[in-house]
């Protein structure tokens, strides 16, 4: 396998992960899938797939102004690989918001229900167009191939390169727009955003942020395809590329220190906190080393260190959109991403890279483009299949599926197993049953009780000392009564009930080890709990301890009479009793316990385990 | 202007008004897991009682602001703000952003986690029950009218009339007056009442102002962007058109001149020019 | 142990199962893609399919095959095989793992089992002895045809003092030891010569198409090889 199989491979790799967990999450919700609370709705999805991603998308509408408006025709060479960057960064945004969103089925609604007053609305609506514009953008690199050689295609082709600086300019005019309203998400939470991140000029911020951060994206792109591609870097465009970044990095800092100091809030910068440390991080990899570094002949003189300069500054810019949510103020769980969440962020990326990879091999990405070399430039291109290891489909599938399947397979085991059998309930506390002759049992504290008659089991049974441990097996301390839900104290789970401490201390401390854990030949046992006249009630191989949970338990105890005796039902009916066999009858349905369910209902409505 | 008054010092946390929206709004009775929950809210409870020390018992519901931030986050308008007040959610709608989970300053709306085609659920103050001239289930349920419902300017004198009897025994504010730009649900309390939403203190400011602070500038930006880009490029096209010509001109002026003088020294020149 | 142990019956057997049915599938298209294009450039046409069909189901029960001198070590290889489709898939407790899957089937009495299990290990050792001692097949194995069967015996036999008496290992380390060797095998399947459970009508007509290609074909190749014609290769 050579270099570029061993990068495709790995990238068909995390395509597998992704569509696994992107399947799941799909079907089982996102509750199931990902790391998401109602303490935390937007997530990893939010922060990286759509903060980040347009973000990093930013180096197409700073190549195209500064080639089309600014007329810097030495950058030409890169405009086709940053437009085309920007048009999958978008696309990534828009799956990954599909994804994100609850009801992606319906992400059509914005276009036809208008509501100008929200931020969101208007990042929507410029994405959607932006995602047109570049679309346009990129479709003359398609045109050139070959196979759109019919002329319909090619008048198409000199229609959009002829529209291609209007194109331009109003790409850059909705990207400004979107760039800094992503920013402007956040002016509507300011107690939740924290004060040195949040300012009423946060969009102008990210309007900066962006532009800078799209030059040092370009950096990091073309240098990673000249690496894996063998090409010779552009050294001295990607240097002059990096001081451009420096100037637009400088901006950004003088406008992010100025606002805090303006409100005064520079002291919280330096207070020592992790936030604060979070901070002066983020603005030393983000802006302050890397404006030093793309100036520094040493560093920005060679290939390495321009391509770690531009790695740094698109770490750090992630990593502030990202700061903005972790450091956000909330009440409930913290937030992790699940394996799930960060799976298909991942998918996405190595699906947009193969696109890349698809592009450089198959287009001409690093040309002009000039009008009338169409022809040209279609015999220099392969036209051979995608997935070809030597242009062979066959060899290409059978190289490829390899590591999608393992993605598959491999995703599946590392998924959490909500993310498989979908969502599970967590562990509910039960509480303890009122009442004497009668208990009411409100297990799942829902407010409604299941009755239970003692005093008529006590009869049943026949009161002795024997019956009683039929229900109350266990003793328990003080050998009061054992009310269920003190064994069974899970509504769902099987709950642990042995406790370790309280069984040392009544039989003395230390010195009582081995009065149950003995040594016997090589190795300790645990002895069972009815030797030694301990529990001598308990059935010889107890040494376990899980008590059923109290839903498994309660119906084990009451659901098989019951149906038994609902089945006498027939019987009855042949004796001509019908009022008998509807009362027997009744007993089969839930609703002989369960007051609350709708009549005849056979099923656990809403909870399944 | 309708609204909910809810009184603490009266409240004696019997959670009767939840048991009474839970039946009105047919939500599903398993209590959320506290994991879950940090205030008692979900999507299947959608009224809570907090309980505090020393015998406090606060309810917490939907506020139903006078300017909600929720309907403004709101991509598509499913939430909205109704003339006789109570907040409600239209699922046809809905997309499933959370951003209104985002934009609530008391962290109201909730979502339905647990299935693959989930909502955004709160509390609607039973627009139903109140269209139809009924009061609020949780309202009818409460047995010492700790919690009232009624028109909201009366309520408010009412709640005024209260701590002017009893000046000892309330925290002299009527919250919801005048937070947030005022709230249909107000409150009366002997404690601070700041766990209720993210600060203490939210101000009197509605929050959609502050977006529509950036929000307004957009044409104007759009527009400016894009005048400032054709003016740049028309510009900066031109002084490179120039600049040609005037290379042009210089180079035909100097291959006259050079008739007799030296080739090789003006294609020197020439290409330090460009 | 305990919760690794339900980890590898769960999730790590789920996903096993699915690389094992992916793989599979993989692999017949590959094969069966291959076995086109060599249909293309064969010169002879005339595949017998009807007589390929009897042909793979003789093989499946190869009595008629029970002629040649080694007759004894094809017995051994049959009973063999009958043990080793029949326990996985119908056992008990294993049917109870695949209807985790939402698949369900009924299984077949505790004492069969047990007979075939032992079937399969006697039988399998003594596969696994022929292999080397004896001079030709062992001159035709390698090291992954031992280790297969070592890792089949091995399943075999942890699954079976598992849940005995007289079992001396505890009985989770022998649990975890079978489910995971269990896994391992369902990964190798469509990966190495196990391929075959599945492949195996396929691989009889692609082998039979071999017999197929154009008169001096060895020629061409050579030809494409070194352009000269007849150099010995």
């Amino acid at each position: 396998m050579n270099k570029r199989q061993m990068v495709k491979s790995l990238l068909w790799l995390l395509i597998g992960f992704g569509a696994t967990s992107g399947f799941l999450r799909l079907v089982h919700g996102l509750g199931a899938t990902t790391g998401l609370s109602d303490a935390t709705p937007w997530g990893f999805w939010i922060g990286f797939d759509v903060m980040a991603g347009v973000a990093l998308a930013a180096g197409g509408f700073t190549m195209a102004a500064v080639v089309y408006v600014f007329g810097l025709e030495q950058f030409r060479p890169i405009v086709r690989p940053a437009v085309l960057t920007a048009f999958l960064g978008y696309v990534i945004v828009a799956i990954g918001l599909m994804m994100d969103l609850g009801l992606p089925w319906n992400i059509w609604h914005p276009m036809v229900f208008w509501q100008y007053r929200s931020v969101l609305f208007e990042v929507g609506t410029c994405v959607t167009l932006y995602l047109t514009v570049l679309a346009l953008e990129v479709a003359p690199i398609v045109l050139e191939h070959p196979l759109f050689s019919h002329p319909i295609f090619h008048k198409a082709y000199k229609i959009l390169k002829h529209l291609s600086l209007p194109l331009v300019i109003l790409g850059i005019m909705l990207s400004t727009l979107h760039q800094s309203s992503l920013g402007s998400l956040f002016l509507i939470m300011p107690f939740r955003v924290h004060e040195l991140w949040y300012t009423s000029n946060i969009y102008i911020l990210y309007f900066i942020s962006a532009a800078g951060l799209g030059c040092a994206m370009v950096i990091f792109e073309s240098t990673l395809t000249s690496l894996i591609y063998d090409h010779k870097p552009r050294q001295e465009l990607m240097q002059k590329l990096g001081k451009i970044a420096s100037v637009i990095l400088g901006v950004y800092l003088v406008f992010r220190i100025g606002d805090l100091l303006v409100k005064g809030k520079l002291g919280v910068a330096f207070n020592g906190t992790g936030t604060s440390t979070l901070f002066i991080v983020e603005i030393l990899i983000s802006t302050i080393i890397p404006s030093i570094f793309f100036n520094w002949k040493k560093i920005n003189g060679n290939t390495k260190g321009l391509f770690w300069t531009a790695a740094m500054v698109v770490f750090g810019f992630i990593m502030n959109r990202q700061n903005i949510f972790l450091t956000m103020s909330k009440k409930g769980p913290a937030y992790f991403p699940w394996v799930s969440e960060l799976m298909i962020s991942l998918a996405l990326v190595a699906g947009a890279t193969m696109v890349f990879i698809f592009f450089v091999e198959h287009f001409d990405l690093f040309g002009d483009g000039a009008p009338d070399n169409k022809k040209e430039i279609g015999e220099k291109l392969i036209t051979g299949p995608f997935f070809g290891a030597d242009r062979s489909f066959v060899k290409g599938v059978a190289i490829f599926t390899a590591p999608v399947i393992a993605g598959v397979g491999l995703a599946l085991m590392l998924l959490p197993s909500s993310a498989i059998k979908g969502y599970q309930y967590p562990n509910t506390p039960v509480k303890d049953a009122v009442g004497w002759d009668t208990l009411s049992i409100d297990g799942n504290r829902a407010l409604e009780s299941v009755l239970f008659p003692h005093a008529q089991h006590q009869q049943m049974m026949g009161v002795s000392r024997d019956s009683c441990m039929t229900c109350h097996h266990m003793s328990r301390p003080k050998d009061g009564p054992t009310s269920c839900s003190e064994c069974h104290q899970d509504m769902y789970l099987a709950t642990s009930i042995f406790s370790h401490g309280y069984h040392q201390t009544l039989m003395g401390g230390n010195k009582s080890c081995d009065s149950c854990h003995v040594n016997t030949k090589a190795k300790a046992e645990v002895l069972s709990c009815n030797t030694a006249e301990c529990h001598k009630l308990l059935p010889s191989d107890t040494t376990s301890y899980l008590a059923d949970s109290y839903v498994d338990a309660m119906h084990k105890k009451c659901k098989d009479c019951h149906e038994e005796q609902a089945k006498q039902a027939d019987g009855f009916i042949a004796m001509g009793e019908q009022a008998k066999a509807d009362s027997v009858k009744a007993l089969g349905y839930c609703t002989a316990c369960h007051p609350g369910l709708p009549p005849e209902s056979k099923v656990r409505l809403s909870v399944t385990r | 202007m309708i609204g909910i008054l809810t009184d603490v010092t009266k409240c004696i946390g019997c959670h009767k008004c939840v048991g009474a929206c839970v039946d009105a709004n047919k939500l599903d009775k398993h209590i959320p897991a506290p994991q879950h929950t940090s205030d008692g809210l979900a999507a299947n409870r959608w009224t809570s009682i907090i309980k505090q020390p020393d015998s406090h018992y606060v309810r917490k519901q939907c506020r139903h602001c006078l300017e909600p931030a929720c309907v403004s986050a709101c991509i598509v308008g499913a939430l909205k703000k109704t003339k006789s007040g109570p907040v409600v959610y239209d699922k046809k709608k809905c997309i499933g952003c959370r951003y209104c989970m985002m934009a609530c300053p008391y962290g109201v709306p909730k979502y339905e986690w647990d299935t693959p085609v989930p909502y955004v659920r709160k509390c609607t103050m039973c627009y139903e029950r109140v269209s139809v001239g009924k009061q609020p289930a949780c309202t009818e349920a409460c047995p010492t009218g700790a919690t009232v419902f009624g028109d909201r300017d009366k309520l408010i004198a009412e709640a005024k009339l209260r701590i002017t009897k009893n000046p000892e025994k309330y925290i002299n504010r009527v919250f919801g007056e005048v937070e947030v730009g005022g709230t249909s649900v107000l409150y009366l309390s002997d404690i601070p009442l700041g766990f209720l939403g993210w600060k203490d203190d939210l101000g009197k400011e509605a929050l959609p102002k502050l977006t529509w602070s950036a929000l307004s500038k957009v044409p104007t930006e759009f527009l400016g962007m894009g005048a400032a880009m054709t003016g740049a490029f028309w510009i900066i096209g031109r002084r490179n058109k120039m600049r040609a010509m005037k290379v042009k001109e210089e180079a035909e002026k100097k291959a006259v001149e050079n008739e007799t003088g030296d080739a090789g020294t003006e294609e020197k020149g020439e290409d330090s020019n460009e | 142990m305990e919760q690794f142990l339900e980890f590898a019956k769960g999730s790590l057997f789920a996903g096993s199962f699915v690389i094992m049915v992916l793989g599979l599938a993989r692999t017949a298209f590959i094969t069966l893609w291959g076995t086109k294009n060599a249909l293309d450039k064969a010169g002879d046409k005339n595949i017998p399919y009807k007589a390929l069909i009897k042909e793979t189901f003789e093989w499946m029960i190869p009595i008629k095959h029970i002629t040649n001198s080694r007759s004894a070590i094809s017995i051994v290889s049959v009973v063999f095989h009958i043990g080793l489709i029949i326990v996985p898939l119908f056992l008990l407790d294993h049917i109870l793992l695949w209807q985790k899957l939402g698949l369900s089937w009924p299984g077949i009495p505790a004492a069969i089992a047990n007979v075939l299990t032992i079937t399969t290990i006697v039988t399998g050792g003594i596969l696994l002895l022929n292999r080397i001692f004896h001079r030709d097949t062992r001159f035709l194995s390698s090291v992954i045809d031992y280790a297969l069967l070592v890792l089949i015996l091995a399943i075999f036999i942890n699954g079976f003092i598992a849940s005995k008496p007289f079992n001396p290992i505890p009985y989770n380390l022998v649990m975890v030891i079978h489910v995971m060797a269990g896994n391992l095998i369902l990964i190798l399947v469509p990966f190495s010569k196990l391929a075959h459970c599945f492949l195996y009508p396929i691989m009889r007509i692609a082998s039979n198409i071999a017999w197929h290609f154009p008169a001096r074909a060895g020629e061409e190749v050579n030809k494409t090889l070194y352009g000269e014609e007849n150099k010995k290769v």
